[in-house]
């Protein structure tokens, strides 16, 4: 029953956020309270005393936060950057006049930088780069779906570029070695095939205007150390065994030193501080983003993703079909959850480490999240920061990212049988 | 004890962190700057130690991370949730109830006001909220420092007593050093004696009659009343909810906030009420403290780790003849040092398992960091505010504030002290 009222609620709060323009409700609201909903839900399903309850959210609290700081972290350094009009000097370095080129350009950026940093953070930069660099609303949201698909495509061939595949390569499933050189190839074509169709979408040259304006004070100097904060997370972690969001906040840290110490003379700068600039981030859409994370860890937590996963191996009798199910269903909700399921019920002396299936369901789930604009978290974060319409991105977007993904998992099937 | 290097260098770091902190004006580096950096460099530093495989690491961070998360998220949303009753004009009604001719009375109305206001919606808040009415009623400059010191005091002791009402309280509640009702049932009556002992002595000082304006009696729109109630009731809902379902704090209070949210939404939905609505209310939000509360609460748990706090509060309890008298001091220091790092350490320093839940270490700890604050004006978030909003001198409340407020703690500890717990 308790089950049952779940998914209920958790339905109707994945249409409200649908919906949010035909409803007026902000869709961070609707995030809000289908977590809060769901989690009091989830409390009277758990038999032990109120005072522990508080132990089952705190387990996943410790993740969802993380994430949450990390995205305040780098939309803070890509606003003090914007204050200083850092930007500028990236628009005249790129300078490229057509916009296709500039939409496969951005596409293999982000594919590379994907590869070595997780997704999200990879989209939460490439989105806010863009953001400032590209004016028009409509080619914006085109190329930002680009980002996501490219983002999404990017973390599957290696095992520190997704979340998903990382559990494969620390469960033991997948060897490094292995995912590479089984997956680069589909991977690498799951994007080139997406941004085929897509770039039909972008007309003409990206128009002067956007390509001038002159930077601020100091501006040069700040942009390089605020993408170099960013771009250094990697090195830190590596370093100090501290998680990313520890490096985001200790880059923002030196860089609001930094401008302080610049700008104290200069009362007329005084917009350009840290503190100030702050003052610009949009909190709305971190909370949508707190509430989405909040309400699937609800979902995780009273085991209907692994339910469903149960189902999906009942059902279907094909290693590959259940691979591309559980990919087309991690466009509907989250993948971290599908995969921890799948890895749950097969065992590893039934799929032996780097058997074919485990690679499939690798590239399954890191890129069918693209499909759906709610299904990755690059997706998410893209329409939380954009405010793109779901039905935007299903128009526009998911055709494509639909035409990469079963591509790329042609390239695989193909590759398999040549190798 | 301390023979390693990295702990000597732990302690350095957050000794030179903490100077920087409390002199902000001079190094012209803003707190929360400090505090953020502070953190992340002495975790950087407890985790160079060798002993932690790269899993315990995460795992040893993960938890405290979940811990101060929770704090901060609550705070915010606490924050959010006064700043859009503020929006929707919510507090113009206290204005009414304080369009009194005696001085004196408008002292003890704006006093009660704080006193209770405080314990809902944070004496931070309200103590801003209060002085801001005030200073439109009285014209007077000494008389409004004096009404202002009173809301303070007031404001202070009332937050102290609820687990909502001040952050250090709120702290010790969501640490689970202390429950919602017996912190309510245990701590109110030395709070509002410490409250009424502090209005007794400054209302000698006022004296007569304001004069006469014509106070127009201002119309309250419903919705901003509305607006009022849902707010703290909302507030209100999340220690009844804690106790219920279980739901944490955290949580309840998003849930809240989500409510006023939708509620918002769907009322102003024309483009011209569009500023009334929640994401253009939270613009409006100081980011620095969550991210000062941040940094301080980062560097604290990295002493803990480390084992410096365990160490120390071993000394302190040999040195104290008993931990009445550890609570005590922490009001003292309280006044001069920053409540939040104090407590934060003192939650560091001793483990739950020595001083169990709603021991009256926490308790006298709740009302002493909180109360305690209110004797210097910088030694609470409330009195800073209050200084910065009405310029008033540090030596003018030294001189005729001071005396007050210690003697209204004294009287609100003693009534704890013989009538609540035999300590």
């Amino acid at each position: 029953m308790l089950i049952a009222a779940i998914i209920a609620v958790f339905i109707l709060g994945y249409l409200a956020i649908i919906f949010e323009h035909k409803i007026g409700v902000n869709k961070a609201t609707s995030a809000l309270l289908t977590a809060g909903l769901l989690w009091i839900l989830v409390f009277q399903t758990k038999e032990t005393l109120p005072q522990q309850h508080l132990h089952f959210l705190q387990e996943e609290l410790g993740g969802v936060i993380q994430i949450v700081l990390f995205l305040l972290g780098a939309l803070a350094i890509v606003e003090v950057i914007n204050a200083h009009k850092g930007f500028a000097h990236v628009s005249s370095l790129l300078n490229i006049k057509s916009k296709r080129a500039f939409l496969w350009v951005v596409g293999f950026i982000t594919f590379f930088l994907s590869a070595v940093l997780d997704n999200l953070t990879t989209a939460i930069v490439m989105i806010s780069l863009i953001r400032k660099v590209v004016h028009d609303k409509e080619d914006r949201w085109l190329i930002g779906g680009a980002i996501v698909i490219a983002a999404n495509a990017g973390g599957a061939w290696t095992p520190i570029g997704d979340v998903t595949t990382t559990m494969l390569w620390i469960g033991g499933q997948l060897s490094s070695g292995a995912i590479i050189k089984s997956l680069f190839l589909p991977s690498i074509a799951c994007l080139v095939l997406a941004l085929i169709p897509m770039q039909f979408f972008l007309k003409g040259e990206v128009p002067e205007h956007s390509l001038d304006a002159k930077g601020g004070p100091h501006s040069l100097l700040i942009l390089i150390l605020g993408v170099l904060a960013l771009v250094s997370v990697p090195l830190f972690k590596y370093l100090t065994g501290l998680p990313p969001f520890m490096g985001i906040l200790f880059g923002l840290g030196l860089l609001w030193i930094i401008t302080d110490l610049l700008h104290h003379n200069h009362p007329e700068r005084h917009n350009l501080r840290v503190a100030e600039v702050i003052k610009h981030i949009d909190i709305p859409s971190v909370v949508f983003f707190l509430g989405i994370l909040l309400a699937v860890a609800a979902l995780q937590e009273v085991g209907v993703l692994k339910a469903m996963a149960n189902y999906l191996d009942r059902t279907l009798n094909s290693q590959a079909l259940i691979a591309i199910f559980i990919g087309l269903l991690s466009a509907v909700v989250d993948n971290v959850p599908l995969v921890a399921a799948a890895m749950g019920m097969y065992d590893v002396s039934a799929y032996p480490p780097d058997s074919s299936f485990w690679k499939m369901i690798a590239y399954a789930a890191g890129t069918g999240g693209s499909i759906l604009i709610i299904g990755s978290a690059a997706g998410v974060v893209f329409m939380g920061l954009e405010k793109v319409d779901f039905f935007y991105y299903l128009k526009r977007v998911s055709i494509c990212a639909a035409i990469g993904y079963f591509g790329g998992f042609a390239v695989y099937l193909l590759q398999q049988s040549f190798f | 004890m301390l023979n390693a290097p990295v702990d000597w260098l732990l302690i350095a770091i957050c000794v030179v962190g903490y100077l920087f902190i409390m002199f902000e004006q001079s190094v012209k580096i803003g707190k929360a700057t400090s505090a953020l950096l502070m953190g992340v460099i002495a975790w950087i530093i407890e985790f160079s130690r060798t002993k932690f495989s790269h899993e315990e690491k995460s795992e040893i961070f993960g938890e405290h991370l979940s811990n101060i998360a929770q704090i901060i998220i609550f705070i915010v949303g606490v924050l959010t949730i006064v700043e859009v009753i503020n929006s929707h004009d919510g507090f113009r009604f206290i204005k009414n109830y304080l369009a009194e001719k005696s001085k004196r009375k408008v002292l003890w109305i704006a006093g009660a006001f704080a006193f209770f206001l405080s314990a809902v919606l944070g004496s931070l808040t309200m103590t801003i909220v209060l002085v801001a009415l005030i200073s439109k009623i009285a014209e007077n400059v000494e008389d409004r420092w004096i009404i202002g010191s009173g809301i303070l005091l007031a404001g202070n002791a009332g937050g102290a007593f609820s687990p909502v009402g001040d952050i250090t309280s709120t702290m010790l509640w969501i640490g689970e050093q202390l429950t919602s009702s017996r912190m309510v049932l245990d701590l109110f009556v030395p709070s509002l004696v410490c409250a009424v002992i502090a209005l007794l002595l400054l209302q000698w000082r006022l004296k007569g009659n304001f004069p006469s304006i014509s106070y127009e009696e201002e119309k309250i729109s419903p919705i901003s009343f509305a607006i009022f109630c849902l707010g703290v009731g909302a507030i209100l809902l999340v220690p009844i909810m804690k106790g219920l379902t279980g739901l944490p704090p955290f949580m309840g209070i998003l849930l809240g906030l989500s409510v006023i949210w939708l509620v918002t939404d769907l009322l102003h939905r024309s483009e011209e009420k569009a500023h009334l609505t929640i994401p253009r209310i939270i613009t409006k939000l100081d980011l620095r403290g969550a991210i000062f509360f941040l940094g301080i609460l980062l560097a604290i748990d990295a002493l803990q780790t480390a084992g410096i706090l365990g160490r120390l509060a071993k000394t302190l309890l040999a040195l104290a003849p008993s931990p009445t008298w550890i609570s005590l001091s922490t009001a003292l220091v309280s006044a001069v040092i920053d409540n939040i790092p104090l407590t934060a350490g003192m939650m560091g320093m001793f483990p739950l398992e020595q001083f169990p839940t709603n021991h009256f270490l926490w308790q006298l700890l709740a009302y002493s960091a909180g109360v305690g604050g209110s004797i210097l004006l910088i030694g609470s978030a409330t009195g800073v505010a209050f200084m910065s909003m009405e310029k008033v001198p540090l030596k003018w409340y030294l001189k005729n504030i001071s005396i007050p407020a210690l003697l209204a703690f004294v009287a609100g500890f003693l009534t704890y002290k013989f009538f609540i717990c035999q300590c």
